[in-house]
């Protein structure tokens, strides 16, 4: 059912005009991605932003978009009569690591089934789907405004053609355990501190040439941490782990686990490009097998 | 003679005490400058928590008695005066030109019964009723030519500063906000030495009626994560009222998702304008926490 709306839905893209002329790359239009009527609502006049405008439209949050390479987003709010407004924002990230990065950047929720990756919670959804994240909420949340929710991301997803893939670091994340809805995945310093304090300094030394996944996994004795990073090359990586040791465990070695004030372990290894640290590990040799473990994880289930 | 600067690390905050939630304790991290190095006193601060069960009705609707109840326990108890009115007096005097500097977030203003009643006790101090300003969004313009400014906002949790609190309040006052947004709005203190607000600051009340305490989304709410905390909390020192503001997200974040999810780390801005700006005291080990009214659930 779901997919014959998004199909029906793709040839209303041909009536959406003005909007789709002034996105700077014509193939990117991101009106022309949205239909303009689903399921009743009717679209009311669009809003474009771009870098120097995103702050007009989210105020003091579009710092993280920002970090994640975001280009330009269209606002399409929809909108009946007796019923609250439901609003869609399509962010255009530039490339679809961008927009898988900016997907996990708060992701929470349980998988709807949408684009390539997506979550559905509270009434809110977000997606990505190739170079675009997307959100769609209702002003207030009520079963009748959550199918529409769905269905106007639907709809949106089934007219987003293009599809990119998810970072391979990430899919080097070791599975058993896992917290599919607590993996994070960045390029920059503030947004690691965002996720999970380390250091005010750039111990790590984090960069857009670096690619970064954080992930949770669960135990019975508690949550731990795995960062999982890649570097350029192997002598970068070990230059990040000479710093990382000396300024955040300078008792430990590499391979060598510390315990940390609040009872948690942490474990720093580098292979070849790779920098593995567990942090919060109740156990030395649950840090140890964790890094095993993404050693042994190949990035199979790439796209 | 070189100093070393030592790099600040989680490990720090955890030494603090009992997890990260004691983070913003970290004494040594939340020290101005040379403070200990010339034994001069640490300089302390006090803030009140004012709380009232009546202030929130049960159907979310703010109760404007109990609310300018509150705000005048909280101002009199700040200054230990026998009443309000004593106290506002002051404050401010007949002849200053006051700017209430709330917050106009959509989701989450400052309360029209908390300005209305902040408006009503200053001119009951002699201020001339034409001699009252409020705005948010405007205020470089409105306000810039005030003598004395009462700084006034709710406190939520922000997708990049940690928090939003009195500090990044006075952010309007700025020609371009985003000069502040660098290292996770770690420099916001600076704001407080600009001439267009540097010692006008009188009173802060960072409203905790019902704060967010988690935001989800580009616009970074979710009505899920609001509670009706039903406080006030009142400060001539804008960090240390957003120091305390921190611990008490913390213990709701504590509580709501029943693991550690702390903010201090995260709130630069809180830390270094001591350390960096000194415009006030970010450690709660030197700030003085007075609490009125209701007790249950107070979390801090």
């Amino acid at each position: 059912m779901a997919g014959r709306i998004a199909i029906a839905l793709v040839p209303l893209c041909a009536f959406v005009h003005c909007w789709g002329c002034m996105m700077a790359e014509p193939t990117h239009s991101l009106a022309d991605r949205i239909p303009r009527e689903v399921v009743g609502l009717r679209a009311e006049k669009d809003s474009v932003y771009d870098r120097s405008t995103l702050f007009d439209y989210i105020d003091g949050g579009a710092e993280p978009y920002l970090h994640y390479g975001f280009q330009r987003a269209l606002v399409r709010r929809f909108v009946r009569p007796g019923q609250p407004a439901v609003t869609a924002d399509v962010f255009d990230m530039g490339e679809a690591r961008n927009a898988y990065g900016i997907f996990t950047f708060e992701r929470e929720g349980d998988e709807a089934g949408i684009g390539q990756d997506s979550e559905f919670e509270g009434g809110f959804l977000r997606f990505w789907k190739g170079p675009l994240f997307v959100s769609v909420l209702a002003e207030r949340d009520a079963p009748e405004t959550r199918s529409a929710v769905l269905e106007i991301g639907r709809a949106v997803a089934g007219a987003i053609t293009e599809t990119g893939p998810r970072p391979e670091v990430v899919d080097r994340l070791p599975k058993p355990g896992l917290l599919p809805n607590r993996v994070r995945y960045f390029r920059d310093h503030l947004l690691l501190t965002y996720h999970y304090y380390i250091a005010d300094a750039n111990i790590l030394h984090i960069g857009q040439q670096t690619e970064v996944a954080l992930a949770t996994y669960w135990t019975e004795k508690g949550n731990l941490r795995l960062l999982l990073v890649r570097y350029p090359t192997p002598q970068e990586a070990g230059a990040a782990l000479a710093e990382f040791l000396k300024a955040y465990a300078p008792e430990a070695t590499a391979g060598e686990g510390v315990q940390t004030e609040d009872g948690g372990w942490v474990m720093a290894e580098r292979n070849e490009e790779l920098l593995a640290i567990v942090f919060d590990a109740p156990s030395p040799e649950q840090a140890r097998s964790l890094i095993q473990s993404t050693w042994a994880t190949g990035g199979e289930g790439r796209p | 003679m070189k100093s070393k600067v030592r790099t600040i690390t989680r490990r720090d905050f955890l030494r603090a005490g009992a997890g990260a939630a004691a983070a913003a304790a970290v004494s040594g991290l939340a020290r101005p400058a040379g403070a200990q190095e010339t034994g001069e006193a640490l300089p302390r601060a006090k803030v009140v928590l004012v709380r009232d069960r009546e202030a929130v009705r049960s159907d979310g609707a703010l109760n404007a008695e109990a609310i300018q109840r509150m705000a005048d326990q909280g101002v009199a108890a700040l200054l230990d005066e026998a009443d309000a009115a004593t106290a506002w007096r002051r404050l401010v005097r007949p002849d200053d030109l006051v700017g209430i500097k709330n917050n106009a977030w959509a989701n989450l203003p400052t309360p029209e019964p908390l300005v209305a009643g902040l408006r009503q006790r200053i001119t009951q101090a002699g201020v001339p009723a034409e001699a009252v300003r409020v705005d948010d969004r405007g205020a470089r313009q409105t306000l810039a030519h005030c003598t004395a400014l009462i700084n006034s906002r709710p406190l939520r949790t922000h997708h990049w500063a940690a928090i939003g609190g009195c500090l990044k309040n006075y952010v309007p006052f700025t020609p371009r906000p985003s000069d502040y947004h660098p290292d996770i709005c770690a420099d916001l203190g600076k704001i407080w030495s600009l001439p267009i607000v540097k010692g006008k600051t009188r009173l802060n009340i960072l409203v905790v009626l019902t704060p967010l305490f988690h935001g989800r989304g580009p616009h970074h709410f979710d009505r899920r994560y609001v509670w009706p905390y039903g406080g006030l909390l009142i400060s001539q020192d804008p960090v240390a009222a957003d120091a305390v503001g921190i611990k008490l997200l913390e213990a709701k974040r504590r509580l709501h998702f029943g693991e550690e999810r702390p903010l201090a780390p995260l709130a630069k801005h809180v830390r270094y304008a001591e350390t960096r700006h000194h415009v006030g005291v970010s450690d709660p080990e030197r700030i003085e926490l007075v609490k009125i009214g209701w007790q249950e659930g107070i979390l801090i």
